[in-house]
């Protein structure tokens, strides 16, 4: 592998692994203030998907408002499933409410059966997304750069909303002691709505850039995004922000080295290496590479 | 291990094996007066499948731990019970690069599913060495993670598992009786599981991991050893039903089957094996209804139109409405014990008479 090769794949790691990286940090904010893993995380990004599906190839509405149609349909969804699933079970145990997520996310893929469609659809993407930009024998996809910006600028966002504005501060003391935070003044309800809130936004802008890379919907789609949000989250450290982006950031470095690397043969077994490698990374960190035993 | 054995719980074990045994029994024999061939079918797959729910409830019922990746073994179960016992002539034409030995034996039902039992075992006793490691929360992932990768391993290994064509012509052996012994030995290991040392053990970690620490069990090794003992069960239940259906391909083990599994467990009681049977009736006869205005009925004159997802939305349903009203499920950690000592004695009192 030349040089210039290696580094178009560096590129293109990073740009996945941000975008892994805002799935995964959406679901550690709701583990840190719920501690439980929202299953139905990843059907954000089908809704993302159909709503965007529904507006810009049915609709024939302009694909940027589509995208944004999505993102706040995602985070619509995320509250209201806040309000259906959880809000009811709030001094359940653990293992009830990952149960009663995963009902959740079945209830979601089987409504978009219901509602919209039953069959997966192709999805006609705009031009801009797979242009190929090179800088003398280096070469860039046009997609990559797009994850990786906006990516970043949602982290961006999300780490000055956390750590300058009021309602930021009161989610992260909420995460450290949920108790305590009740205590001093922030009000359980409201905190536990935002953070489903600011994680179905992070959930709508990763789901748009999701379905613009696979270009296609299902309604099981969001399956593959929440198993890279949970194992992202599980390699860094449940519960660590930082942890969780780290994992991102990891998970997109097999997938594309992975791929690059192995025989021919052997890359449809990619997902599976990928998933081995983690295992073999937890058995050494069981409690994940961020967090101290 | 003999010492640690509560006889009483060992007796109440054994009252709930009898009478689950009985009441199994009295279905198969329903079944076989009726003696229709879709009834049979019906039974069998029933029984086989709620062996399985059974192997299920061993891991998560026990442990308390919530795992999306049993139905792996299932998996891992039928692929390798097929393999064992798909006539030698059907293999090489459809699998002409499989290994010769492999090729061209075939064992028998019987020695199949006791092969499957023990391969499922040592994948597990490989990956649960690493997950039983694992923080509670982070063991759910890990096992979702495992289903993962064993659907993607099977459905992409087309030498030794024709990829998504799937397997075809496994002998079809399975009869209600058979799937009933089967089911009664499976039901047998759990209730004993549940009663034994190691079982008691991993209740206690269960309900309180810290103060089950503190009292000197050592958590690591009772949780690999219910992992592995579930997925060897989940396995023996993939052997048997691989050979009660001729063809099957990956799909039937994946994100599907978890999620009726799962709903069978929480629904019925995960911390009961009758729960878990019990469950597994009532999704049964939920996801039957719901097929019909899944494909679309027609009432009179009226036509209703097909309602797409209807057999999954309602038992998803069932799971939230058991969640909220019912966390324990329908029969929460209780076993069904006929009183049979109690009947003997009023029997002979009255012989006495």
């Amino acid at each position: 592998m030349t040089a210039e090769l290696f580094f178009q794949q560096l590129i293109n790691a990073i740009s996945l692994g941000s975008l892994y990286a805002l799935l995964a940090v959406g679901l550690a904010i709701v583990y840190g203030v719920l501690k439980v893993l929202n299953f139905a995380h990843g059907d954000l990004v089908a809704v993302t998907g159909y709503i965007m599906w529904l507006l810009w190839m049915k609709g024939e509405i302009p694909f940027p408002v589509a995208i944004v149609a999505g993102i706040v349909g995602a985070t619509g969804v995320s509250i209201l499933t806040e309000l259906v699933a959880f809000r009811p079970l709030r001094k359940a145990t653990y293992a009830v409410m990952l149960i009663s997520s995963f009902a959740i996310s079945i209830i979601i893929q089987n409504l978009i059966r219901l509602l919209i469609d039953p069959r997966p659809q192709g999805m006609r993407i705009p031009p801009v997304f797979d242009k190929v930009i090179s800088i003398g024998s280096f070469r860039i996809g046009s997609l990559a750069i797009i994850t990786l910006v906006i990516s970043l600028t949602a982290m961006a966002l999300l780490l000055y909303f956390l750590l300058r504005t009021r309602w930021g501060m009161a989610l992260r003391a909420a995460a450290v002691d949920f108790e305590v935070a009740r205590l001093v003044g922030v009000p359980a309800n409201r905190i536990i709505s935002l953070a489903f809130a600011v994680s179905g936004l992070l959930a709508g802008i990763g789901g748009a850039l999701w379905v613009i890379r696979t270009g296609g919907i299902a309604p099981t789609m969001g399956l593959y995004p929440i198993i890279k949000a949970f194992v992202g989250n599980v390699i860094g450290g449940l519960g660590s922000l930082v942890g969780a982006v780290v994992g991102g950031l990891i998970l997109g470095f097999f997938d594309i080295f992975l791929k690059a690397f192995l025989p021919s043969g052997a890359r449809p077994f990619v997902e599976a290496f990928t998933l081995t490698a983690v295992v073999i990374i937890l058995y050494f960190r069981p409690q994940g590479i961020m967090l101290k035993r | 291990m003999i010492t640690g054995w509560s006889r009483r719980r060992l007796a109440s074990a054994a009252r709930s094996w009898l009478s689950l045994s009985v009441l199994l029994t009295l279905v198969v024999v329903i079944a076989s007066i009726l003696d229709s061939k879709s009834i049979t079918l019906i039974v069998t797959s029933f029984l086989i499948y709620t062996s399985m729910v059974v192997a299920y409830q061993m891991f998560m019922g026990n442990s308390g731990v919530v795992s999306f990746g049993q139905v792996a073994f299932f998996g891992i179960g039928a692929y390798s019970a097929a393999l064992l016992n798909i006539p030698p002539e059907i293999k090489e034409v459809a699998l002409p690069s499989l290994p010769t030995i492999l090729r061209q034996t075939q064992t028998g039902a019987l020695l199949a599913i006791v092969i499957a039992t023990a391969f499922s075992g040592v994948v597990a006793l490989l990956i649960g060495t690493v997950i039983s490691r694992m923080r509670e929360d982070a063991m759910g992932i890990a096992t979702f993670a495992l289903l993962v990768i064993v659907y993607t391993i099977i459905h992409n290994w087309g030498e030794v598992t024709r990829g998504g064509l799937g397997l075809y012509d496994i002998p079809k052996v399975m009869t209600p009786v058979y799937a009933l012994i089967g089911l009664i030995i499976i039901a047998g290991v759990a209730l004993l599981y549940k009663a034994s040392p190691i079982g008691l053990r991993i209740q206690g970690a269960r309900e309180d991991a810290l103060a089950a620490q503190s009292l000197g069990s050592h958590l690591v090794p009772v949780r690999l050893f219910c992992f592995v003992l579930s997925a060897m069960v989940m396995g023996a239940g993939g052997g048997m039903w691989a050979h009660s259906i001729r063809a099957f391909g990956p799909a039937s083990f994946f994100f599907r089957d978890t999620f009726n599994m799962i709903a069978m467990m929480v629904i019925g009681g995960q911390a009961s094996v009758t729960g878990a049977i019990a469950g597994s009736v009532v999704v049964a006869v939920v996801s039957e209804l719901m097929r019909f205005p899944e494909k679309g009925m027609v009432i009179g004159t009226i036509q209703i139109p097909k309602i797409y997802g209807a057999v999954q939305l309602s038992v998803a349903l069932l799971i939230l409405v058991t969640l909220i009203l019912r966390p324990s499920g329908i029969m929460g950690s209780k076993e069904l014990e006929f009183p049979f000592s109690q009947c003997i004695r009023n029997l002979n009192k009255r012989i006495r008479k």
